[in-house]
């Protein structure tokens, strides 16, 4: 008589019904991956470096960097830099390696999409004349448009 | 005996289970829906042939050119042109520190722009040349105030030996 008690109070333990648990779990995963955007940072902003005030709402877009900080000048995309006293008069080496070094890279990248513009990234204190200096470089070297790039005003 | 023999067999016949075929089916339509991307097609349209004589042009180009120049405390923003009537516009505006974006200078150089775009509506690129000793976010706020409404797209650098 107590056996059969127990077995009804067995019979009535609720069960966890795993396949449709795991059927809305498949179509959250899924709704997930399909609304991910994957998307590479255009712009990472070097320490102590302070960007420029910009009206215009455009956006960054991804391509080579060069940035101009009070000492340096980095050119990203073949890893090399330059002290700025090279560029605060128009007398940069035309013999330096970083010609030759350009060149390759527009030559590998020439399929990749905006692969020979530039994004400039340069302290908001730096003098026209050196980047202007640092533009004629690049542009003698074959980029062809240069992005400068500010903080806009919804940032 | 022929009516048990009926029922047995149709107790016995199969049923597929529905509910996680509709479940997996749910997921693919999702899936579908998701990896859909609506592209609208193109229409190219020719147009009919035409001929004309071209005329050797003696107009001189435009070649609008912004020049920003440091007078004391102040900078002088000149809008000039070449053409076969070249002429220039200026506006002042007070200089500011580079921590702040320098809005005087932003309305000096819009105005100068309004101006050129009023008086020659087909130029779609402007140079740009500022003194050396002016900074880059005085060279932001320059193109700023070209590119504000869309007045224009194509700026160029020019030397500052323009300018000084």
């Amino acid at each position: 008589m107590l056996d059969f008690e127990g077995d009804k109070k067995r019979s009535n333990v609720i069960i966890l019904q795993l396949a449709p648990m795991i059927d809305v779990f498949v179509l959250i995963i899924v709704f997930l991956i399909k609304g991910t955007i994957m998307e590479e940072s255009a712009v990472l902003k070097p320490e102590g470096l302070n960007l420029a005030q910009s009206m215009s709402k455009e956006t960054s877009l991804v391509a080579p960097q060069v940035i101009i900080t009070n000492d340096k000048v980095q050119f990203k995309m073949i890893d090399a830099e330059r002290p700025i006293a090279e560029f605060t008069e128009d007398n940069f080496n035309p013999r330096d390696p970083v010609f030759a070094a350009f060149k390759k890279y527009i030559a590998e990248t020439k399929d990749v999409e905006n692969a020979n513009h530039i994004n400039v990234i340069s302290d908001r204190s730096m003098s026209y004349k050196t980047v202007y200096h640092v533009v004629k470089v690049l542009r003698i070297s074959g980029f062809q448009s240069m992005l400068f790039v500010a903080e806009g005003e919804g940032q | 005996m022929f009516d048990l023999e009926s029922t047995t067999q149709r107790r016995h016949a199969p049923e597929p289970d529905l509910v996680p075929i509709l479940d997996g089916l749910t997921a693919v339509i999702f899936f579908m829906l998701l990896s859909i991307s609506f592209i609208g097609m193109t229409k190219l349209t020719i147009p009919p042939s035409t001929s004309s004589v071209a005329s050797v042009s003696n107009d001189v180009p435009i070649s609008g050119r912004v020049i920003a120049q440091l007078e004391g405390d102040s900078i002088n923003v000149k809008l000039e042109w070449l053409g076969n009537k070249p002429g220039a516009w200026a506006e002042k505006a007070e200089r500011k520190q580079p921590t702040e974006r320098n809005l005087g200078l932003i309305e000096a150089v819009e105005k100068l722009a309004i101006r050129f775009k009023e008086k020659f509506p087909e130029e779609k690129t402007i140079q740009i040349a500022l003194a050396s000793k002016l900074n880059y976010q005085e060279l932001i706020s320059v193109m700023d105030g070209l590119r504000k409404n869309e007045l224009y797209a194509d700026l160029v650098l020019s030397s500052y030996t323009e300018a000084d």
